[in-house]
């Protein structure tokens, strides 16, 4: 049994990395990566479970990171934006233009970049199925199912 | 960010979890049982919950479990609704779980959480009520199994510090039933899908007012077993349902029953279906939901026309 009470000092893994950072129970994962450890990719918008642009991975499964606490996930895998180097999803945003403002973009790398993952065949129900965890206000999605049908052609 | 603080207690027993939601009870402090936290952490959120102690259940062993188990199929609480509908052995189980929210929020979101949470939906709880599910119970005085319709009334009704451990089903009515055999999108709003096993049929329908992800204007589960067909419900009551006064006017039928065995509806035309899934649903009595999602009449309507597509898919007629 672990209790954490007041502010407690965790140990996060995030992106391989060990990293130290002072929390409350009530912090939320997205807060913490963005205000704590200085991680901006990782974006904050209804933080109501809704829009899917906080996305982040625990242990290689996307989950939201504004409901997600962050005492929840302590000694967890930890893996948001700028631990994809270059991936074939971010370059398939790149070369099909899979964004307009931009803000939803990490969260929607996030999740392709685990769907490619976990099914390296296309399958437009599946696709459909994951990507109605976020939102773009833009409405760019032919530009992001392009781009993230062009990660997966790069990864396989 | 949660404008409150709480403590965050990880138990590794279910003793523990119940020990220290009695100690906090005992210092006059609210507790509360926390799996993937998504609906807690909206609420906490908007000011609508408020806790001091939040006793995570997710590192209990017991919670864990999902699969076959002897003779029976046994689902912890805090197997994630992903897990169980990435798993095809209780496909009617997988088909009530993609119901719920989105997929990345069904990541976090827990068996336990759906059925246990404030949210009146809890659509993961339709299989369990369809096949006369069990529920392991963990309170001061020990685990104990108990019956989930005689703790089920619109939501689990357990005593105060108790938990909902784990949800058990017999291994025969699963194979029964058996895994997703079809499923139909027709909008983004609609869904149905079915499936077969030895020895039975199941469907699930499910329709939202104008967006896939969104709480139900009605989702409906049918299942034949043995011959009998089996009702729940939700979305359509404002809450989950076995409506088994329902399951009584359908089963009375002698020229459903016949068509059910015979592979097809033809003796019962159109307006004679309509007009018994309409009494049969009439016969449970109960009002409604009526909310800016949809009017009460309206969800009666999706409910009966339903029930008819169910009876024709459990009789082996598509769409």
């Amino acid at each position: 049994m672990k209790r954490y009470s007041g502010t407690v000092k965790l140990t996060l893994n995030v992106n391989d990395e060990a990293r130290k950072v002072t929390v409350v129970p009530a912090d939320t994962l997205g807060r913490v990566l963005r205000e704590r450890l200085g991680l901006t990719g990782t974006k904050l918008g209804c933080e109501h479970g809704d829009c899917g642009a906080c996305t982040v991975h625990v242990d290689g499964v996307p989950i939201k990171s504004c409901i997600t606490l962050a005492v929840d996930v302590a000694e967890r895998a930890i893996t948001t934006i700028e631990g994809l180097r270059d991936s074939p999803v971010q370059r398939g945003f790149r070369v099909e233009y899979g964004f307009q403002c931009g803000f939803c973009t990490s969260g929607f790398i996030m999740n392709g970049h685990a769907l490619v993952r976990a099914h390296p065949q296309a399958d437009s129900a599946t696709d459909r199925q994951w990507l109605q965890s976020n939102i773009c206000r833009c409405t760019g999605y032919e530009g992001i199912q392009k781009a993230i049908e062009h990660g997966r052609a790069a990864d396989s | 960010m949660i404008p409150f603080e709480f403590d965050f207690l990880r138990a590794e027993t279910p003793e523990e979890a119940v020990a220290a939601w009695r100690t906090a009870a005992d210092d006059k402090q609210t507790a509360v049982y926390f799996g993937g936290g998504t609906e807690l952490i909206t609420l906490a959120r908007d000011g609508r919950q408020r806790f001091d102690l939040a006793i995570d259940y997710k590192a209990i062993p017991q919670t864990l479990v999902a699969g076959r188990s002897g003779d029976d199929y046994r689902f912890g609480s805090a197997v994630r609704l992903t897990e169980l509908s990435d798993r095809h052995a209780f496909g009617l189980l997988g088909a009530c779980s993609v119901g719920v929210a989105d997929r990345t929020t069904r990541n976090s979101i827990t068996l336990g959480g759906n059925i246990c949470g404030m949210l009146p939906y809890r659509e993961a709880v339709l299989p369990f009520l369809l096949l006369d599910a069990r529920v392991q119970v963990a309170s001061t005085d020990g685990m104990r199994w108990v019956e989930l319709a005689e703790v089920f009334d619109m939501r689990l009704r357990l005593e105060p510090g108790e938990l909902a451990v784990a949800w058990s089903v017999a291994g025969e009515l699963v194979q029964a039933l058996g895994p997703v055999t079809d499923a139909v999108v027709n909008t983004s709003s609609y869904g149905a899908v079915t499936g077969a096993g030895d020895g039975g049929r199941w469907f699930y329908y499910r329709r939202t007012a104008d967006a896939r992800v969104d709480y139900p204007l009605a989702t409906v589960v049918l299942a034949q077993i043995d011959g009998r067909v089996r009702v729940a419900l939700s979305g359509a009551w404002g809450y989950p349902a076995r409506a088994r006064r329902a399951e009584t006017i359908l089963n009375e039928n002698d020229t459903l029953a016949a068509g059910l065995q015979s592979g097809a509806l033809g003796a019962i035309d159109e307006p004679q279906l309509r007009q018994l899934a309409a009494n049969a649903l009439d016969a449970e009595a109960r009002s409604w939901r009526s909310d800016q999602r949809g009017a009460g009449d309206y969800r009666r309507e999706l409910a009966i026309q339903a029930i008819c597509a169910g009876l024709r898919s459990l009789a082996g007629e598509r769409e």
